[in-house]
Order: structure tokens, then C-alpha cells, then sequence
């Protein structure tokens, strides 16, 4: 029973076309969704540059909070006369994001006073230009701001 | 003088009444497209093409939320326009549906074999699906997940082919589709219904078009006897069961049009009226009975009306605090069975003591010669136009605050594809400015308790005529209940967070 289900007829000819034509298509389903699996985007950053974002007070609260960034190179030397644009996302679609540019203070640090207007989680992309003009972002998880 | 100015105004009312009601397919250019049989085709195109756009940017594009388009169109500008097109005119989404053109598409190869079985011709299925989104929505933050958005896109058109490849007819929007259902239910207070125009010519209509289909004359023949009767179909009937005579109100109509298509005698409209009367009165209704005597139909009102509240809870600070005191009185710390208890008492517990109650109150304060579950099902439709009110409310914040969103979303996708057309994104655009939407969102929680106060004593006055006021007392009470909740919640700030027992 099994054979004649995945067997068909062509102009007399016997082939195993419906079996294979069903394979095909699972695993070209397969195929495609591991595809595309692949392809979703985690935090993107930079292997010669490390990015560490600090948040404080804590827990974070609406309203102003500082943000320092670290930029360090793999040995772990200071990356200096960077450009740190700080961006804040709601997680939420619709909502307006705050920007903020960083100052440097000590060599390789990076801080800026950003607002954050409403409760909830917010995402901190990190945009840096480095002083050849290399460009990297990095994504920071802030989850649960409290009211004030 | 005074007497002839109100002989004048009465006469002037009595034209009004006896005046043709509003026919959009009566109107320049609008009403000969929608006449036109491909115009549902053509309206569904472009958001087949949009739903593929936003299925590809969920899959490939930004992680970040506000930066695709998957989410940023699903979440704040589709369910906003889907709301606002039904309270401006009907129930447009179903009308350019883009699920029912890849089903359409489909059915030109795949013919279905099985009629719905009878056991669900009903509307739990839908009513289990739209809690079940509800609680996915929250439970897994579908809000900040591109990639599981256009999976649940994905999953919605493969739900459709499926189904609608097995079974005949439109089972799928009937009998399946969560959306579909909240847009019938909503659509009881839309200004636009399709409706005959003049009763007196379907009278004399033997042929019966608007359900059966029409045929071509040379295929009816008694030589194309033997083709099977579907294949003598020109322009299909009515896939939704609803006999345009005998059809009352927008439950069930998709507004495909395919009754205005058929009709020989071009004597279906889409006509205007008072939005929500439908719900003030219980004539049996074709293809779907009377109201008073559908508990599904309750059912799918009660989860429009609470799943509102429920939906918007979600979205405010509060939420944590009853989730967290919760998860400690439970010892509980995962968060699945808390929002099932939460979903549980809102949508459940909540509504059984409500409107249990004020039902109970009903047959024993005003006399109602009916059971309590009877007259708890009559009256539920009562609190429909609240329950659209807060969606309204809810949906319309997000939508207007967030208009402009899409303009720098379009913007990066352009430019991430390494052609920026669209020029740089203005990520700064944003919408209005919440001074303008909130006077918006309580004008329309006021208009939805003015619906619901207005069927609620409609029906009690029905039921009850000496006694009117006591049996609209209680059901006053619970639109006021509702009004308040709706209130407090558009008041509190807006806290969304993917993970809710964390905080």
C-alpha cells in the first residue's frame, strides 16, 4: 500500500515521484527555515573592540541615568577619540527613541546622561565611531526601568 | 410662528426617515470598483505584498523591535487600522484579506472535498484561538520579537490553506479565524452594512443568487447537466451562509461582496445605519439564528469585552504587582500558569460574576420571566461597544503615537538592502503627541459606554416595560464597572516588559 501512495505513472513510465516531491519539500522547508534561522541578528559588535555598558543608578528608574561605556581593544589596551552616540529604544514598536552623545572622560570611557521617559524594557545601542572611521554597534538589554 | 417651525422640523424628519439610507456603492468611482467582481483581488494585492514584506523583514531583518517592519506594522499600525476602519466605515480588513487571496489562489488547483464538521459550526474554535493569541501575545512578547511575529504570519496563511483546502465554502473565516471573528463581533457597531435595498424585489427572486451563485444560462443547459453543480458556478453566493433577504447585521460578513456581485437584480448595498442598533434588538438572523440563543456568540462578546481590559493590563505597571504577589501567595516563579490565572480570572471569573450577577438581579429585581443564563446572554451584547471602545482606546494610542514610525522603519529597510532610496532614517519621527490621542481615547470609551447604556436599556424595555429601569439598573452597573476599569487603565503609564515576573 505503502509503495503505490509514493508511486505514480508517466506515459508508462513507473517513477517514485509523489515520495520524493514530498521530501523535497520537507526538507526544503527544513532548509529554508534553518536558513532564515540563521540569518536573525543577535547584538551586532566588533572582535577587535570590546563594549562594556554600564548603567547606574540601579535598578534603573524613568528619568535621567548615566551611561558609561568602556571600549577597550583585545589586549586591553584603552580605545581613544572614539565617537559614542548612545541610542534608547522602547522594546515596544511605535515609541519614540532618546539619543544622547557621549563625552569622553578618561581615556576609553565613554559617558552621557540619558533620559529615559517611560517604565518598562529598553535596548541601548551603542554606536561607535572609532577615530579611523570604523563604525561598529553594539546592543545592550535593559529590562524592567521602574517608575521613579 | 413657533408652531410652523415644528411642523417644519417633523416634516422635515418624516423625508429623513423615508429617505434612502446611505449607499456607498451608490457613491462616484468607490461604489463602480467595489462593484466590480475583481476588486476584492485588487484590494488584497497590495497587502499580500506587504504581509510577504513583512514576513521576509521579520525573518531577516532588524532584532530590534521598533526597527522592523514585521512588528512595527503588525503591532502599531495594522490592529490600529483595523479598529479605526470599522469604526469609520466596517470591516475593511476582511474585505482586502490577503489570506483570502492566497486561499483563493490555491483553490484554483486544490478543490475542497469535506463540508465543516457539524459538531463545530460554531464559534468556540474562534473564541479558544483569540484568548489563546491573547495569552501568546503576552506570554512570549510577541510585541518585541520580529522573528516570531512573521512566524505567526506564516503560521496564519498556512492555518488558512489548510483548513480552507479541506473544507468547503469560507469555513475558515466562519468557523476558525480569530481575526475575522473579533472584526464580526466589532463590526455590530460599524456605520456600514451590506443589505438589500428593497425587500420587495427579493420576493419575487426565485433563482436566490446572493447564496446559491449565479449561473450562466448556456452551462445550466440540460447539456452541462453532468458537470458537477460548482463547476456551473459563474459568480459564487455568500460563502458564510447568509441569505441576503433574511441577513440581519454585520456578524459573519466578510464583506467579500460576492452577494452584490450575484445579485441579477443589483439590489444589494452597503448601506448605512445607526451603528450598534443591531444589538438592540434579537430578530433571527440568517446563518447564524438569534442571538439571544448563541452562548458562542456570548462567549466570543465576553472575550472582545474582557480580553480588551485583559490586553491593556498587560501593558501597565500594575500587572507586575498582582503577577509578582501572585508567583509569592503560589510559590510559583514561572510565569505561564500566573498569566493563565490572571487570564483565567479576567476573562472567566470576572465576567461570570458580573454579568452572572446582574442577570440574576435582573429576573428576580425587574421580574424577567427568563433564566438567568438566558437573560445573561441576551444582555452580554450590551457590552460590546464598551468592549470596542477600549480596543479603540488601546489600539488608537498606538497607532497615532506611533504613525510616523514607519517612515524611518521603511527608511532603514531600504537602506539596509543598500538602496536608500528613502534617504537616511529619521528614527525621530514618531506620531502625535499624546496631548492630541488621549482626549481621543476617552472620546472613545465615552461613545462605547453611550452604545452600551443605550442597548442595555433598549433590551430592558423589551423585557421588561413597567419594570424597565430595574432591569437596566444592573447592566448599568456593569457598563459603569467596565467604563471606570477602562478608565483607570488608559490613565496608568505604559510599562511594557517581555518578561513580567521579573520585575
Amino acid at each position: 500500500m505503502r509503495r503505490r501512495f509514493i508511486s505514480t505513472e508517466t506515459n508508462g513510465k513507473k517513477i517514485n515521484l509523489r515520495g520524493r516531491q514530498a521530501a523535497t519539500l520537507v526538507f526544503g522547508c527544513a532548509f529554508i527555515a534553518g536558513m532564515l534561522a540563521g540569518c536573525h541578528r543577535g547584538a551586532a559588535g566588533s572582535s577587535e573592540v570590546q563594549i562594556l555598558t554600564q548603567v547606574e543608578p540601579q535598578p534603573p528608574r524613568v528619568g535621567k541615568e548615566e551611561v558609561t561605556v568602556r571600549l577597550t581593544r583585545s589586549r586591553g589596551e584603552q580605545v581613544v577619540a572614539a565617537h559614542v552616540r548612545i541610542e534608547a529604544d522602547m522594546d515596544h514598536p511605535g515609541m519614540a527613541p532618546v539619543f544622547a552623545d557621549t563625552q569622553e572622560q578618561h581615556p576609553g570611557i565613554y559617558v552621557a546622561q540619558i533620559d529615559l521617559n517611560m517604565p518598562g524594557d529598553w535596548v541601548l545601542l551603542e554606536h561607535v565611531r572609532l577615530a579611523d572611521g570604523k563604525q561598529i554597534e553594539h546592543q545592550t538589554n535593559l529590562k524592567g526601568v521602574l517608575q521613579p | 410662528m413657533k408652531d410652523e417651525s415644528v411642523a417644519e422640523q417633523e416634516e422635515d424628519l418624516e423625508e429623513w426617515a423615508e429617505s434612502e439610507p446611505f449607499d456607498l456603492l451608490r457613491v462616484p468611482v468607490i461604489g463602480p470598483f467595489l462593484q466590480w467582481r475583481h476588486s476584492r483581488t485588487i484590494l488584497g494585492i497590495p497587502l499580500l505584498a506587504v504581509s510577504l514584506v513583512m514576513i521576509l523583514q521579520g525573518l531577516v531583518g532588524p532584532s530590534l523591535s521598533p526597527k522592523n517592519l514585521a512588528t512595527v506594522l503588525t503591532w502599531v499600525h495594522f490592529r490600529g487600522a483595523l479598529v479605526l476602519a470599522i469604526l469609520c466605515a466596517g470591516n475593511l480588513f476582511c474585505l482586502a484579506c490577503p489570506f483570502m487571496l492566497a486561499r483563493n489562489a490555491m483553490r484554483r488547483f486544490v478543490r475542497p472535498r469535506f463540508n465543516w464538521p457539524r459538531p463545530l459550526r460554531n464559534k468556540w474554535i474562534p473564541v479558544i484561538l483569540f484568548a489563546l493569541i491573547l495569552f501568546c501575545y503576552e506570554l512570549f512578547a510577541l510585541w518585541s520579537s520580529p522573528w516570531l511575529t512573521a512566524w505567526m504570519i506564516i503560521g496564519y496563511f498556512l492555518l488558512v490553506l489548510v483548513v480552507d483546502g479541506l473544507f468547503k465554502n469560507a469555513s475558515f473565516c466562519k468557523y476558525v479565524c480569530p481575526i475575522g471573528n473579533f472584526n464580526f463581533i466589532a463590526s455590530t457597531a460599524a456605520p456600514l452594512e451590506v443589505a438589500v435595498r428593497d425587500h420587495a424585489v427579493c420576493s419575487g427572486c426565485t433563482t436566490k443568487d446572493c447564496i446559491r451563485g449565479s449561473r450562466k444560462k448556456e452551462l445550466a443547459s440540460p447539456g452541462a447537466k453532468l458537470m458537477p453543480p460548482s463547476d456551473l458556478i459563474t459568480q459564487r453566493g455568500c460563502e458564510l451562509a447568509l441569505f441576503q433577504p433574511a441577513k440581519v447585521g454585520n456578524m459573519d460578513c466578510t464583506l467579500c461582496l460576492d452577494c452584490v456581485h450575484a445579485c441579477p437584480e443589483n439590489n444589494v448595498g452597503l448601506l448605512g445605519r445607526i451603528p450598534a442598533a443591531e444589538l438592540m434588538t434579537d430578530p433571527h438572523r440568517s446563518g447564524i439564528g438569534f442571538f439571544s440563543r448563541r452562548k458562542d456568540i456570548a462567549a466570543l462578546a465576553i472575550v472582545f469585552c474582557f480580553g480588551a481590559l485583559m490586553n491593556a493590563f498587560g501593558m501597565v505597571s500594575p500587572v507586575y504587582v498582582v503577577e509578582a504577589w501572585l508567583g509569592q501567595m503560589l510559590h510559583i516563579r514561572q510565569e505561564a500558569p500566573i498569566l493563565g490565572l490572571l487570564f483565567f480570572a479576567f476573562l472567566v471569573i470576572e465576567p461570570a460574576l458580573l454579568l452572572g450577577g446582574a442577570a440574576w438581579l435582573t429576573c428576580t429585581w425587574a421580574g424577567v420571566k427568563k433564566g438567568w443564563l438566558a437573560v445573561a446572554v441576551r444582555y452580554t451584547y450590551c457590552i460590546v461597544p464598551l468592549g470596542f471602545g477600549m480596543w479603540l482606546a488601546h489600539y488608537g494610542y498606538h497607532f497615532f503615537t506611533g504613525l510616523f514610525t514607519i517612515v524611518p522603519v521603511a527608511q532603514n529597510a531600504f537602506a539596509e538592502l543598500g538602496w536608500p532610496v528613502l534617504g537616511d532614517p529619521h528614527w525621530t519621527l514618531v506620531g502625535l503627541p499624546k496631548t492630541v490621542v488621549e482626549p481621543l481615547e476617552f472620546g472613545f470609551l465615552l461613545l462605547g459606554l453611550g452604545g452600551s447604556l443605550g442597548i442595555a436599556w433598549r433590551l430592558a424595555q423589551d423585557d421588561a416595560d413597567e419594570r424597565a429601569l430595574r432591569a437596566f439598573v444592573p447592566w448599568a452597573a456593569v457598563c459603569a464597572i467596565l467604563f471606570a476599569a477602562s478608565v483607570w487603565l488608559i490613565l496608568q503609564p505604559m510599562d511594557m516588559r517581555a518578561t513580567m515576573m521579573a520585575g
